[in-house]
């Protein structure tokens, strides 16, 4: 059968997108970030940058200072007292999470009370995933369903092979395609489809994070314990006011040995 | 008039009896009045002395932590924790 040239088009043009996508120039994905920790969320876009080896997951990136939001999700008007406050710490460097895929580094930057640290993890964490013969499909991706136990947290996790990378939001990755969205099973942390683009290499530079207070991976896991007292001593020697630590829930509940 | 004679008898008993026991409280208005006004005072300034010092302005951040303000009236308190908050205050991860 020969088919004629209007119809290799119309074919060639229906493979564009998995031709595009799967050659080896950077793309970006960007997630809506949802943190519930507190019963008060909050919700940004976060990017990750990654091409075949390395990748660059980045959030809380803007002007310097920090968003309040109030308990309704709304943003504070500097006046009104609320029981509740959200929102989070900000700069222009933001949280980073480098990964090299190839030679397993991973490298973090994180804000603890506002104090961005720097750390290099061991290696990059193995991930033990289950996959289901679930399929849903996110955006214009076929995704096929796996959950793994993470770091203290149940991820439930949609991955495509339409961009056959092991890589996916935050420290999020060894399946055999891109991690589309990821959400934990109590709803207090999600990564959810927000778009994709194809950028130009020059754009972006895959290098490990700077600008914080470097420490080895043993300080950085009692980072939030460090700074929450540092925090609690300035506050109250400043201040009238007095600080209380309350239940402690963090997205790292606990750590691999 | 048998009738009458003993309830003057008893009157008379009753009185030297009273009157004999010294201090024996009278009720009369004037102590009646006495007295709600001392409770009406009392609960008055109970409040007022309740308040100083003791309102207490509460705030969660998202990150767990709790900030507590304390000061003359809630007004006060209230302000405190927003002055905080505009600082800097709350900073989260």
């Amino acid at each position: 059968m020969k088919l004629s040239f209007e119809y290799k088009l119309i074919i060639f043009s229906l493979f564009l997108p998995v031709i595009i996508l799967g050659q080896n120039s950077p793309k970006i994905i960007s997630y809506q970030y949802i943190l519930n920790l507190f019963g008060v969320p909050t919700t940004q876009i976060a990017y990750l940058y990654f091409d075949d080896t390395a990748s660059l997951f980045i959030h809380s990136k803007g002007k310097e200072g920090q968003i309040m939001k109030t308990e309704d999700g709304k943003d504070w008007d500097g006046v009104t007292l609320h029981p509740r406050f959200g929102g989070w710490y900000q700069d222009t460097i933001g949280c980073v999470v480098f990964k090299n895929l190839k030679s397993k580094k991973i490298c973090v930057r994180s804000f603890f009370y506002g104090v961005a640290y720097l750390t290099d993890e061991p290696k990059l964490p193995t991930l033990k995933w289950d996959l289901s013969e679930e399929y849903r499909t996110i955006g214009s991706f076929n995704c096929r369903k796996a959950t793994t136990r993470f770091r203290g947290r149940n991820y439930l996790a949609w991955f495509t092979l339409d961009i056959p990378i092991s890589n996916g939001p935050w420290k999020l990755q060894g399946l055999p395609g891109l991690i589309v969205e990821a959400t934990d099973d109590v709803g207090e942390v999600k990564f959810l489809f927000n778009s994709i683009e194809i950028t130009s290499s020059k754009m972006i530079n895959f290098t490990p994070p700077t600008n914080g207070k470097k420490v080895d991976f043993e300080t950085y896991k009692k980072a939030d314990t460090i700074e929450f007292e540092k925090y609690k001593k300035e506050t109250e020697l400043k201040t009238n006011i007095t600080i209380g630590r309350g239940k402690i829930n963090l997205i790292e509940k606990e750590y691999e040995q | 008039m048998k009738k009458l004679f003993i309830l003057f008898s008893f009157l008379t008993v009753f009185t030297v009896i009273s009157v004999s026991a010294g201090n024996m409280p009278v009720p009369t208005s004037a102590f009646f009045l006495k007295s709600v006004k001392n409770e009406i005072l009392q609960k008055s300034q109970l409040p007022i002395i309740k308040t100083v010092g003791s309102c207490t302005s509460t705030t969660t951040c998202g990150n767990g932590t709790t900030a507590s303000a304390t000061a003359a009236t809630c007004a006060e308190s209230g302000a405190a924790i927003v002055a905080w908050l505009r600082g800097g205050g709350c900073r989260q991860t």
